[in-house]
């Protein structure tokens, strides 16, 4: 029977859906718009990001209990992928910067689709190709009829933490607004004195970071985390950011949450199927009625 | 004159020995062959948008798919018309042009979006293909997730030989035709709106018209390629041809060799097959790996694939001499 409690519930999970989404995509925005780099690989990063969740849960599980394990890997995660994320820029695209644009656009395809394939190769001879999941043993909470498990909450509550941050990150802090000024005239920037390179791989490092951070939420809320999985979730967030208007941040979290709440309404409502369907009809359907996206630049 | 007659000798020597070929080849080496042509034909049917006109269709795949299931199910259907092998030939002949025919009818709506809005929406189009073909409610008519096979009766007459010939046939004509287009007004017009569409559009240029007729030509070319892969393997399922691993296959082959010229997917294709044949046949635990660290490399250090570099190092020795 369908409620309107079951309803609330089905939008409450869509919203953490949506969250995960809106945060890998929120990476792969603010990497397109201040490098001009498609990171095919972006997928891959939330995957790693939640497989270290997952050793960190696992190790330390005999000592903390409940959600513990989850603040202890944030720093880890938030250290390790801002490392990583530079490695990755100042390795493989800041020595294609210098091309030609048209250049530029297929190196980085060549070279991002490379660095995905050999993630997920490394890590499935390393870490196995069997899905690691975890279960955070944290009762759910009740609010009139409706029924949230807690880990949820928590999940709404690091997504929409990190959005905050990141807003105040880009309006206040100096590297913030040194990253707009390069989205919105990278010669003048220049001009002025920012350094183009620096903030390039600080920008790899903080998409990084949220992809990984996104991989967290997707392994708390119960996802299993596989090697293989970093394709299909770059292709969604890559549907998100084009959803939302490439580019734009709004546009990422904005179109994060509509596909990740339809998905679970098609999947409650008609069939598990189709709820991917849902995402590419959503997708075509917008850029057919605004051809860039719903927040336009 | 005489260079053009040279030049006639030089391909009339490369026909007969891709003709002999088979006579000379263990089965095996005409199966890695086989699947050679295949893979040279979707590559140098996705370079007519991607290299010539500059559009990258990363659902490039749904073509070479829906050629595959297209050839299988018309001659499922036609088989109670005619003889098994009359049918197998119409059906093959039918099923380019209707995947021809739909590559032109989605034009409609997916070239009103550019660049990388462009490039998405089709990779997300071929996921929806993907789950549309697999799905339960389809699956009278392609079988759904086990897949789809030739009729009995035709797929008897298949073998490696004469599968060889036909993925040959396929592949020669593709090369005939994308060099025909390079030196044609089409070719001119396609090179145009890759580098300026909209300057291209003011000058008179009919973009509209010949978007379509690209992009029709690119999916003939990659159905013809999924039949022939029908023909020689007999059955496939969605996994084999509307995954997200075949929807990066044209686009990675035609950037390792080289976008907008014939050599360049011929050139990819190349090596692709033959690291992949090896990779899958000695360490199959490492497949990905070597085949991300080639495009890596091919990226960091080629970004005009091999050709383009080719070119390169011969134009400095021809200045220097």
């Amino acid at each position: 029977m369908v409620t309107i409690t079951y309803i609330i519930e089905n939008i409450i999970d869509g919203l953490v859906l949506g969250g995960i989404y809106a945060l890998t995509a929120l990476g792969l925005a603010i990497i397109y718009r201040v490098i001009g780099v498609v990171n095919l690989a972006h997928g891959d990063f939330l995957m790693l990001g939640g497989l270290l969740a997952y050793y960190v849960f696992t190790l330390s599980g005999g000592v903390f209990q409940g959600a513990t394990p989850l603040l202890i890997s944030f720093p880890l995660i938030f250290a390790a992928f801002l490392a990583f994320g530079s490695a990755f820029n100042i390795g493989l695209v800041k020595p294609m910067v210098k091309r030609k644009p048209n250049e530029f656009l297929i190196g980085c395809v060549l070279v991002t689709i490379g660095a995905s394939f050999l993630i997920e190769d490394i890590t499935a001879n390393l870490a196995g190709t069997l899905p690691r999941g975890i279960y955070l043993g944290l009762g759910p909470i009740t609010i009139g009829e409706v029924t949230i498990p807690q880990f949820r909450l928590i999940s709404l509550g690091i997504v929409c933490v990190l959005s905050l941050f990141f807003h105040i990150f880009l309006k206040r802090s100096f590297v913030g607004t040194a990253m707009r000024a390069i989205t919105q005239d990278r010669e003048a920037a220049v001009m002025m004195g920012v350094n183009v390179d620096f903030i390039s791989t600080m920008v790899f490092g903080v998409g990084a970071f949220f992809s990984a951070v996104a991989g967290l939420v997707y392994l708390a809320n119960g996802f299993p985390i596989q090697p293989y999985i970093g394709i299909p979730l770059t292709v969604k967030a890559l549907t998100v950011i084009v959803v939302g208007g490439a580019g734009s941040i709004l546009g990422a979290l904005l179109g994060g949450i509509i596909i990740g709440v339809a998905e679970t309404l098609t999947g409650s409502f008609i069939s598990f199927y189709w709820s991917p369907a849902i995402a590419i009809i959503l997708l075509i359907a917008i850029l057919l009625l605004k051809p860039t996206g719903l927040v336009a630049e | 004159m005489k260079r053009s007659s040279a030049k006639l000798l030089r391909y009339a020597l490369i026909l007969t020995i891709l003709i002999l070929l088979p006579l000379l080849t263990t089965e095996y080496q005409r199966n890695v062959l086989t699947f050679f042509f295949i893979y040279a034909t979707l590559a140098l049917s996705y370079d007519i948008l991607g290299g010539q006109m500059g559009y990258m269709n990363l659902g490039h795949g749904v073509f070479y798919g829906l050629g595959a299931y297209m050839f299988a199910i018309l001659s499922e259907e036609l088989l109670v018309l005619e003889h098994p092998l009359t049918v197998a030939a119409l059906s093959f002949l039918a099923s380019g042009f209707i995947v021809g025919g739909f590559g032109w009818l989605i034009s409609f709506p997916f070239f009103r979006l550019r660049g990388f809005y462009f490039a998405v929406a089709t990779l997300g189009f071929i996921s929806l293909v993907n789950l549309v073909v697999s799905s339960a409610e389809l699956s009278w008519l392609t079988g759904g997730f086990t897949g789809i096979s030739m009729p009995l009766s035709i797929s008897l007459f298949s073998n490696v030989t004469n599968s060889y010939y036909l993925a040959l046939t396929v592949f020669l004509v593709s090369t005939l035709i994308l060099s025909k287009i390079i030196n044609s007004k089409l070719g001119l017009a396609l090179t145009s709106i890759r580098e300026d569409e909209d300057a291209a559009e003011s000058s008179g240029v009919d973009t509209t018209r010949y978007k379509r007729l690209a992009i029709f030509l690119s999916a003939l070319l990659a159905g013809y390629a999924g039949a022939s892969y029908m023909w020689f393997q007999t059955h496939t399922n969605p996994r084999f041809v509307f995954s997200l691993d075949i929807a990066f296959l044209p686009i990675t082959m035609a950037l390792l060799g080289g976008t907008g010229t014939v050599l360049g997917p011929i050139v990819g294709a190349v090596i692709f097959t033959i690291v992949y044949q090896m990779l899958l046949t000695n360490i199959p635990a490492f497949t990905k790996l070597v085949i991300g660290s080639v495009l890596l490399c091919i990226g960091l250090a080629a970004p005009q694939g091999i050709v383009g570099v080719a070119k390169k190092i011969s134009r400095k020795r021809a200045l220097k001499t």
